[in-house]
């Protein structure tokens, strides 16, 4: 998993409609157009909008959100917000518990 | 560039949410000239505190010596305590303010125009503390550094909170040099 691959398709998203419209068209084919190209694991997860699963291999959850603000794979952002939720349920457990969070990236 | 912050000149620049949002509310018509200020305050590693209230600073005596009868507005933008999409987010949604505590203790701040015990208090650990967008407090620290080099960081004229998106809004009018200087520091009206 490159991740920046990813990153970078959830920044076109924002910015270019056409990439948006040919996205919600036909949407597998569009992802393995997208230039840098991501792994067929990336594109397994964005077909299955597996966002826990891409937020966990380090996504940008600032950029991975906006799949969810534009409506792409199925996903809404109530839907989103549940999947990363559940996702990360036990983090969490644990940091409502130890009064911590996740570490600080980079 | 004198100042030794290296600053850039672009020729290509799309603008998204973090200007166009409180130029919808400052200059709807787009009607006067805009120099964006961009801040890295979202990808670590972020610049200091320290570092962003001496380019403030900077900012605010370029500004303090422009002509006298121009009338410069400065805008920062950002939230105190925010995650979005992150793992932090509330039971519902897709934001969260994982840090009540700093979200109130900024507003205090900016309340009291203490830049510098804003600055002593934003250190990298409390920016992500406070949320994947909690170094957007950082671009209040630049803009409170502008304010106070021309001369007019005191209590903000205006000041208010917005809990549900953990930050707030406070504008400082300054009735400087020349015609007026205006100067005006506002978070994001959205959250995203």
């Amino acid at each position: 998993v490159s991740v920046y691959a990813v990153n970078s398709l959830c920044r076109r998203v924002v910015h270019d409609p056409s990439l948006r419209a040919a996205l919600a068209a036909d949407p597998e084919p569009a992802l393995r157009a997208a230039q840098p190209p991501l792994s067929d694991e990336e594109v397994a997860a964005v077909m299955a909008a597996d966002v826990g699963a891409l937020s966990r291999a380090g996504v940008n959850h600032f950029l991975l959100h906006q799949l969810a603000r534009w409506e792409l794979f199925g996903l809404d952002l109530p839907t989103y917000g549940e999947k990363i939720r559940a996702e990360h349920a036990q983090d969490r457990a644990e940091w409502a518990r130890s009064g911590s969070g996740p570490p600080i990236p980079g | 560039m004198a100042a030794d912050f290296d600053v850039a000149r672009l020729q290509e620049l799309s603008l998204d949410h973090t200007i166009i949002a409180p130029l919808t509310f400052l200059a709807p018509d787009v009607d006067v000239p805009i120099v964006p200020v961009y801040v890295n305050v979202f990808l670590r590693p972020l610049p200091s505190a320290a570092r962003c209230l001496g380019f403030g600073r900077a900012l605010g005596a370029a500004i303090a010596a422009a002509p006298a009868d121009r009338r410069v507005a400065v805008a920062g933008s950002g939230s105190f305590s925010l995650e979005i999409g992150g793992p932090r987010i509330a039971e519902t949604g897709h934001v969260g303010v994982p840090d009540a505590a700093w979200m109130d203790r900024v507003l205090e701040l900016v309340g009291a125009g203490d830049v510098e015990a804003l600055v002593a208090e934003a250190t990298d650990e409390q920016l992500w503390r406070a949320g994947n967008a909690g170094g957007e407090t950082l671009d209040w620290i630049v803009a409170m550094g502008a304010i106070e080099a021309m001369g007019g960081l005191r209590r903000p004229d205006y000041v208010a909170a917005q809990p549900r998106f953990g930050h707030g809004f406070a504008a400082w009018k300054l009735a400087g040099a020349g015609a007026g200087a205006g100067a005006a520091a506002r978070a994001e009206a959205e959250a995203a």
